[in-house]
């Protein structure tokens, strides 16, 4: 894959995770008041926020 | 809190500190590109450490908990938002790196002014920045002296506390410029994780456990584990928060100037990918500090002193007590150093720079170091205010940087931008965020960050398109270092 078009690929996953950060919490998980409510989305967003990093940044080198 | 294990603790702290800073000017050269930017020649480890000590302030353990303690689970959503935001390092680190690297770039606004053709632009941008960063810096001091009398129980006072603060912040940044701020930094981004370690500790023995705490929670607090649930996270209020810092990384100089210094592409990667899971874990930690505050101390008046509180309890053992503490003493005096560097590269090389006879770097260098006390003092004077909440005025200071954030992209992104729409932009966008939170007006429920990146995005892009662009300047940026990144695998 070219570097561009990866480049244009994290900028639509980012996106649609930055969404959801915004959405699930406030509609699907408004009346879940448990550990595994959005406390564990916020994090599981986080994660997947990090590996998507990991992957957009593994070509990088001196 | 046994007074003398206070000041045992923090003598010990402050020694180890001075010692790592002396020990970290072997090799040094007595010249700007090295004091304020260590030869561009860092690495991805202590860059990563050092990078998070900066980030991480005081804020974290005191004001995030604070904010924890009153509206619940959406202050970790907030902060983890945040470090979301670190994809703009992905996208924007390389190119400050290489910018820097080619044309010689200090300070990020010394780039945006050659960028769009213009001293003011470099001048307004770093009036703009100490503008908004000492306010910031005070925060740190103040939180300093809340955690000092909090845990001493006035028996160490305000003052003193933040006096101690501002004095070894200055040391520590003076000694060795950013080498001593980066490896202080790196020492005190250690004690702030083993203060995490402690805390997780407290949690999971003293206060029955992570299933303890949950379902106490869930029984007595379900409201604070969900959004907008006890009505403190309001929808308003999330976006208000989130946004300015989740463009923290590229609008706050005192961390986008650490992109010119790492040594290679390889070596940022390894920063971004180390600090973002510190930032995870401290988060984390935070997050079920101000938990564990609630559940204990479920009466206190302000939420800042959920922390102090808590320390200063049966429930954690005085010697953990003051290890975490150090943990935040260290968290702010690492934050304060590495803001009063950049500010001082800004007056040196943007203010001095752009005057007169400034354009010597031994003078430029002179001038910096002579500037940083004067800034430290100015930041200890607002702390001395003793402004109502920690967590609401750190969020201001970044809210103001915020209106830098169009000029930025747009330096990268988009050809047409002008001297003019940037200068439009910093100032107008500006005054109204300090308008909006002197009056403490929110327009529409709509905080001051919100309307100030609004105001200044549409100025940027309207004044731009009716003032002619700079086209060399802009095709080197926006083309050229493009080019030069995709050669290193970045896009």
């Amino acid at each position: 894959m070219g570097v561009d078009r990866k480049g244009k690929i994290g900028l639509v996953i980012m996106g649609l995770l930055l969404f959801s950060a915004y959405l699930i919490p406030y509609t699907v998980l408004r009346e879940v008041p448990k550990w595994f409510g959005s406390g564990l989305y916020w994090v599981l967003f986080a994660l997947a926020s990090i590996i998507a990093m990991a992957w957009l940044t593994a070509e990088w080198r001196e | 809190m046994e007074l003398t294990l206070v000041w045992t603790g923090l003598a010990v702290y402050v020694a180890m500190a001075i010692a790592i800073a002396l020990l970290s000017r072997k090799g040094m050269q007595r010249e700007l590109n090295d004091y304020f930017l260590a030869r561009r020649s860092m690495g991805g480890v202590l860059s990563a450490l050092s990078y998070g000590a900066t980030t991480y302030s005081a804020f974290m353990l005191v004001g995030l908990a604070g904010l924890t303690y009153q509206g619940g689970v959406g202050a970790l959503g907030f902060e983890l938002v945040y470090l979301s935001g670190m994809v703009l390092v992905v996208y924007f680190g390389p190119r400050f790196w290489m910018a820097g690297k080619t044309f010689g770039y200090v300070t990020p606004s010394e780039m945006l002014g050659d960028r769009y053709d213009s001293r003011a632009v470099a001048i307004v941008t770093a009036i703009a920045s100490c503008l908004f960063l000492i306010p910031y810096s005070s925060v740190q001091l103040a939180g300093v002296g809340y955690l000092l009398s909090g845990m001493s129980g006035g028996a160490i006072s305000f003052t003193t506390g933040a006096v101690i603060a501002t004095v070894l912040a200055v040391g520590l940044a003076l000694i060795a410029g950013i080498r001593s701020v980066a490896w202080t930094d790196a020492f005190q981004a250690l004690i702030m994780l083993v203060a995490s370690v402690g805390v997780v500790w407290v949690v999971a023995r003293g206060l029955g456990g992570f299933e303890g705490l949950f379902s106490a929670l869930e029984r007595d607090y379900p409201e604070w584990l969900t959004v907008p649930g006890n009505g403190y996270f309001s929808f308003a209020t999330f976006l208000g928060l989130t946004l300015p810092w989740f463009f923290f990384s590229i609008s706050n100089p005192q961390v986008s100037q650490r992109l010119f210094m790492l040594s290679s592409l390889a070596e940022m990667r390894r920063m971004l990918l180390l600090f973002l899971g510190y930032g995870l874990i401290y988060t984390l930690v935070a997050i079920l500090w101000g938990f564990s505050a609630l559940v204990h101390f479920p009466d206190l008046k302000n939420p800042d002193l959920a922390t102090p509180t808590l320390l200063g309890s049966p429930v954690v053992h005085p010697v953990l007590g003051v290890v975490v503490m150090i943990g935040i003493l260290a968290a702010a005096i690492s934050t304060i150093d590495s803001i009063l560097l950049t500010l001082s590269s800004m007056v040196a090389r943007d203010f001095y720079g752009n005057i007169g006879r400034g354009k010597d770097a031994v003078r430029q260098l002179r001038v910096g170091r002579w500037v940083m006390p004067v800034i430290a003092l100015l930041a200890y004077g607002f702390a001395e205010l003793q402004w109502d909440l920690i967590a609401v005025l750190s969020v201001s200071s970044s809210a103001g940087l915020l209106v830098m954030v169009p000029a930025i992209i747009g330096a990268f992104f988009w050809r047409r931008g002008t001297a003019a729409g940037v200068i439009a932009a910093v100032a107008i966008g500006g005054l109204l965020v300090i308008a909006l939170e002197l009056t403490r007006t929110t327009p529409l429920g709509l905080s001051s960050g919100v309307w100030g990146f609004a105001v200044s995005l549409l100025l940027f892009v309207a004044v731009s398109y009716v003032t002619e662009a700079p086209t060399g300047k802009a095709e080197r940026f926006v083309g050229d270092i493009r080019e030069l990144i995709r050669g290193k695998g970045a896009f």
